[in-house]
């Protein structure tokens, strides 16, 4: 999916990469010169103190933003025209206007890098990700938002901004100033869980697996033994789609099978000496991919995994062809779609085993965040996008909460929290939080003591338990796999050293670097190449910049202890 | 004085082509501006005019690049090969469509090889992926009932290749066979009916009349497409390839995507991309030379 809409991007982005770079050379000097004295300090204290505190006169915020098919609305409400825009209006006096909107984060992403690259103001407050973050840091064209994030934010935004152990926050501060608010996530929701058919695993006479033989043992029967019954030797092992991804948090990715060898690619890992070195090239990699080609070659995986990207991959999942698979907790929305296929109920989540037998098995956490909101330097009240921030986490988790209103609507087809563009979840929000609630309510029979996002939840899990399988399969089986997660993960996570911009050699190498990876794992998977490949490519790694990129990790890990 | 007096006389004509040239201008020599990034360490907040100045470097950097010239390689062979099956096939296709006589026949196929020409690669991509699996795709169900192994034409470096110049000759074909065919009209009828006269077999007509009569054409696509020596085609190729196939399939291309937009080392990409375009000049300028020599073809 993301493989096609990137061609579209890229088609028309080669094309007319020189033409724009040109056509935004031209005005580079027309209103964005040398920089202007900042107004920025004196402004902000003309405006009201307290968090709440409202701009008198309003003022108006020019901003841009990727709205994507996801954000539907109630009728008569559209991006800029909102029950958020009215509440930011109301509350805080701040007009949020929109100069322009792209319709898949790709573009906004092309768009805003070719803007950045023009040396144009983008908007007031915009978003970024790390990499345009570290850019428009070392231009020195974003506002200082230390005081006012000292002076603005309330205590529940203080105390949620830092849920991750401050990680986020620091790695939006550069010298000592806070550029960005980061955009937080639960980075544990990102874990694996293994996503079997029990119905076949019934078929077939066997249980649930422990271990990574019980997985092989699996993938075969499922492979030979007609798991579904229909008398032809149809179906598939392992799932696997192309790339392959090695880390966890997709759709029939490689991340919990190579924790099951205590290999952790694509992240940053302590070695014995207490350096960070890179995931990938450990040995641990090497059996794990090992193990693949003697499953690859005694037919445990599709033949042609390495050209199915996830949509193809989830074709095969709906017409009954693949049962077993790693995936995120997710997967129960995207690739099963329940409408289509009513046998795919029997798909569970499970937990992700080892080579050793041993459970639970840890995985790694990239506790990197994906988007960040700046200020432009010029703009008069860099304060407002804290207020933006304290008033949407408010409205959602603080004591005036109204969830209902600001959050979703009853049966959760409509998300009112994604019209604001500034906003950051909390760390635990689903596990433990929602989790904990929602079990506790069911077991009780007693919804009185959720919040009304849990509530929705809440009503779905119920519906599915009552047979309603089409409203509520998706929701029960996300929490089956947040309850397995639960249980493996919270006190055992691994989290990866760096979790920074890209430093300046990978902005140079990684891309070779990546490509390097992934043609090595998918020829060694495929038993193009014999597994000593692995040695090759792990040396060639280090002389292609590799062991440069580790030395700015290593140096980047000492100055954020 | 004459050419003032034709000018004085033809001015609307002018005047039309205005438009057109602005554009031209606009969207195709004022772009070309941007090239200089190739030459600079670009750095997107001191722009074009304070960029620091680096010379050749950029291009030292990238011929040294590990990717480089694999994918160079790759580009030349999968690009040369299209050009000589996009030449070769439309010819016979032609020829035998000229054989045809029905005319509805004629037209018929005419405009059904001509309509893949209209699907973009994203879609076929798609398609070809179903009809080429070595697991139930109808190709091999064919080559299985013929009693050979299945192949995986898209995830095995030794048919990789072939596959891409074969899709896109059968993408393509269509649009030359067009252009022989209309060729073959202009052919002098009397010619053949002398040849008849003379005992001369269809084969015979074909080899000395129609082969000859459309010579020129011939060599004028032909020299034209050389031009394209350095395109492979980057909308199939990127929709086509994963990371079995990057050793055949990587070409110049989608290596500028990777470098350009997905880690956005503009000025690299934009010296690879400006490598590229300096050879197909180079190559433009002496198809022109060829064509006039050869075909007696010439712009100006």
């Amino acid at each position: 999916m993301n493989k096609r809409k990137s061609a579209l991007v890229g088609l028309s982005v080669l094309s007319s990469l020189s033409l724009a770079l040109a056509a935004c050379g031209g005005e580079n000097n027309s209103d964005n010169g040398p920089e202007k004295p900042s107004t920025a300090a004196a402004a902000s204290n003309a405006a009201g103190a307290d968090a709440a505190g409202k701009y008198d006169p309003p003022i108006t915020v020019h901003s841009i933003r990727p709205v994507d098919s996801t954000v539907t609305y109630d009728s008569g409400e559209d991006i800029s025209n909102n029950r958020w825009s009215e509440y930011f209006k109301d509350a805080l006096g701040i007009d949020m206007v929109y100069d322009w909107t792209t319709a898949k984060n790709d573009d906004y992403v092309n768009k805003l890098n070719v803007i950045i690259a023009s040396g144009d103001k983008p908007a007031d407050i915009y978003q970024v990700n790390a990499s345009q973050l570290q850019q428009l840091a070392d231009a020195g064209v974003l506002a200082d938002l230390t005081e006012a994030f000292d002076k603005y934010a309330s205590p529940l935004t203080k105390k949620l901004m830092n849920g991750d152990g401050g990680k986020g926050m620091s790695s939006a501060t550069f010298g000592g100033k806070l550029l960005a608010l980061p955009q937080g996530s639960a980075t544990i929701t990102n874990n694996d869980v293994l996503w079997i058919r029990t119905d076949w695993l019934k078929n077939v006479g066997l249980s649930e697996p422990k271990s990574i033989d019980d997985l092989v043992k699996i993938a075969d029967a499922f492979v030979n033994q007609d798991p579904d019954k229909n008398g032809k030797k149809d179906t598939l092992g392992l799932g696997i789609t192309q790339g392959p991804s090695p880390s966890n948090g997709g759709v029939a990715d490689l991340g919990g099978w190579f924790a099951g060898f205590k290999a952790y690619p694509d992240r940053w890992v302590k070695d014995a000496a207490g350096q960070a070195v890179f995931g990938s090239i450990q040995p641990e990699v090497k059996q794990a991919l090992a193990k693949l080609q003697e499953m690859y070659k005694s037919g445990l995986i599709d033949k042609e995994w390495a050209v199915k990207d996830s949509d193809k991959f989830g074709e095969d999942v709906l017409t009954n062809k693949v049962g077993i698979w790693y995936g995120a907790n997710w997967n129960s929305m995207y690739p099963i779609d329940i409408s289509k296929n009513k046998d795919l109920l029997n798909v569970k989540p499970f937990s992700i085993v080892a080579v050793d037998g041993k459970q639970p098995v840890m995985q790694a956490v990239d506790p990197s965040v994906n988007t960040y909101f700046v200020v432009s330097k010029d703009f008069k009240h860099p304060e407002a996008v804290v207020k933006l921030m304290t008033a949407f986490q408010e409205k959602l988790w603080g004591e005036s909460s109204e969830f209902e209103k600001y959050g979703t609507n009853a049966n959760q087809s409509v998300s009112y929290f994604k019209y604001p563009l500034v906003q950051s979840w909390p760390a635990t929000k689903d596990i433990p939080d929602n989790l904990d609630a929602i079990r506790a309510a069911l077991s009780s029979n007693d919804a009185s003591k959720l919040n009304s996002e849990q509530k929705g939840i809440y009503t779905s899990i119920k519906a599915f338990n009552d047979g309603d399988i089409v409203t509520g399969y998706s929701t029960a089986r996300q929490y089956d796999a947040f309850e397995v997660i639960k249980k493996d993960d919270l006190n055992n996570q691994l989290f990866s050293l760096f979790y920074g911009a890209p430093t300046p050699t990978m902005v140079e190498k990684k891309q070779a670097l990546d490509k390097l990876e992934q043609e090595v794992f998918t020829k060694i998977i495929m038993g193009a190449e014999p597994v000593d490949e692995f040695d090759k490519f792990v040396s060639d790694w280090k002389k292609l910049g590799g062991d440069q990129i580790t030395q700015e990790v290593n140096d980047w890990v000492a100055s954020h202890k | 004085m004459r050419v003032l007096n034709s000018f004085k006389r033809d001015y609307t004509l002018h005047l039309m082509l205005v438009p057109a040239l602005l554009l031209v201008l606009i969207f195709s020599y004022y772009p070309m501006f941007g090239f200089v990034i190739a030459f600079e360490k670009f750095v997107a907040h001191k722009g074009f005019f304070h960029s620091q100045w680096i010379g050749f470097d950029n291009f030292r950097y990238i011929f040294k690049m590990p990717d480089f010239w694999p994918a160079f390689r790759n580009t030349a062979i999968i690009a040369i090969l299209k050009i000589v099956g996009n030449l070769i096939v439309p010819i016979v296709i032609a020829l035998l469509l000229n054989e045809v006589r029905q005319t509805f026949i004629k037209r018929g196929v005419q405009i059904l090889v001509y309509l893949p020409h209209f699907l973009s690669w994203v879609i076929l991509a798609g398609i070809l992926k179903d009809i080429l699996s070595p697991s139930g795709g109808i190709v091999n169900e064919l080559i299985s009932a013929l009693g050979f192994k299945p192949i995986f034409f898209l995830g095995d470096n030794h048919w990789f290749r072939f596959t891409l110049i074969a899709s896109d000759v059968w993408k393509e074909f269509g649009f030359n066979t067009i252009v022989y065919t209309a060729a073959l009209t202009s052919i002098n009828p009397s010619l053949y009916e002398a040849a008849v006269v003379d005992g001369a077999s269809r084969w015979k007509q074909t080899l000395y009349i129609t082969l000859p009569g459309i010579v020129p054409i011939i060599i004028l696509l032909a020299t034209i497409s050389l031009g394209n020596v350095l395109n492979a085609g980057f909308d199939q190729v990127f929709n086509l390839y994963s990371p079995v196939t990057y050793s055949t399939g990587d070409i110049l291309d989608t290596l500028v995507y990777r470098v350009g937009i997905v880690s956005a080392q503009y000025s690299v990409s934009t010296a690879i991309g400006l490598f590229k375009s300096i050879i197909s000049f180079v190559l433009i300028c002496a198809s022109y030379g060829l064509a006039y020599r050869l075909a007696n073809y010439r712009i100006f």
